[in-house]
């Protein structure tokens, strides 16, 4: 049965009146409503970026903290060597190389270089000995002055140094 | 994203009895705010629903009973407040008074005045308000032929001094 013939007529009569009634329209628009799902589309998707974001950095710093540590591979690694070729010339070697071989520093002789090279090596005190003066040396005495016989040449000459002043 | 010509005529079509029954649980622009959360919800759809009528009612069914149950206590005076706005659009040309019926169908009991909307400004069958509500046919029958009875008695002399 359909539901309109389970009427009776006054209460068909009432459906007719109040079906004449019109709900009042909204107050907003279509436009409206299509301006506001566009900047929620928009809004999405900028969460959705900001949720990438968001995960990546959050993957970055987990893996920087819980990352395990360096392991260390020990390889052999054959290098050839080549002669290289130096843009610059080489710096003039210092005296102090020479110095210290001792090679140098016990060198024999008295020449000039051989001694700088020993009192640079060795010090001052590696200097040779200076030879005494050439003075007149007295002759040597052997023998008690009583016992030896006086020295007549050597008086005599020293005599006339002292009397006549070294003219004779 | 669905056409905006389709929606426009959806909206053109469904709005203002999606807006009366919002005001079965929501008052002021509360009504109006649940219905436009709906048609926005809809735009955003990648394909229309297979029923757009039965998919809007339902939402916006869904929408407002959930608005109500979480702000009932606080919009209890609006509510009460709420029985002095105007439903229908006020021609003149009708056989009763449009603000008359508003106050009439408020004062009915929520099951009677939600199948009365529906069967009379939505349209629907019985059948449909069935499926909408989750409520037996014979249910939904009984509770929209007690609405008209209440309607007719509460509103028959000025319906017959309209008619007259």
């Amino acid at each position: 049965m359909r539901e309109e013939e389970r009427l009776n007529d006054g209460e068909r009569e009432a459906e007719e009146a109040l079906t004449a009634l019109r709900p009042i329209r909204p107050a907003f628009e279509v436009s409206r409503l299509m301006f506001e799902a566009a900047r929620r589309a928009n809004q999405r998707q900028v969460w959705a970026w900001r949720g990438i974001a968001a995960a990546l950095a959050g993957g970055l710093v987990l893996s920087l903290v819980f990352r395990s540590p360096a392991r260390v591979v020990e390889k052999p690694v054959y290098v050839q060597s080549t002669p290289r070729e130096s843009p610059l010339p080489s710096p003039p070697r210092v005296a102090t190389a020479s110095l210290l071989d001792p090679d140098v520093a016990l060198r024999g002789g008295n020449d000039y270089l051989a001694v700088r090279d020993r009192v640079l090596a060795l010090g001052i005190r590696s200097l040779p000995r200076a030879q005494p003066a050439a003075w007149p040396v007295a002759p040597a005495i052997s023998a008690p002055i009583e016992q030896q016989p006086p020295p007549t040449d050597s008086i005599h000459r020293l005599f006339d140094a002292m009397q006549f002043g070294g003219r004779s | 994203m669905i056409d905006p010509a389709d929606v426009t005529r959806w909206f053109e079509a469904h709005a203002a009895p999606l807006v009366l029954y919002a005001r079965q649980w929501l008052a002021g622009g509360l009504a109006e705010d649940a219905v436009q959360e709906v048609f926005v919800r809809l735009i955003a759809q990648r394909r229309p629903p297979d029923n757009v009528k039965a998919w809007l009612f339902r939402a916006v069914r869904n929408e407002a009973i959930s608005h109500w149950r979480s702000s009932h206590r606080r919009d209890e005076r609006e509510r009460r407040l709420a029985t002095n706005e105007r439903w229908f659009e006020p021609s003149g040309a009708e056989p009763i008074d449009a603000q008359t019926a508003a106050e009439t169908l408020h004062r009915l009991p929520h099951d009677w005045r939600e199948a009365v909307v529906l069967r009379i400004w939505a349209g629907m069958t019985l059948q449909e308000i069935s499926d909408l509500t989750g409520t037996p046919l014979s249910t939904v029958f009984h509770h929209y032929r007690e609405g008209l009875r209440a309607l007719r008695e509460k509103m028959g002399v000025t319906c017959e001094k309209k008619n007259d």
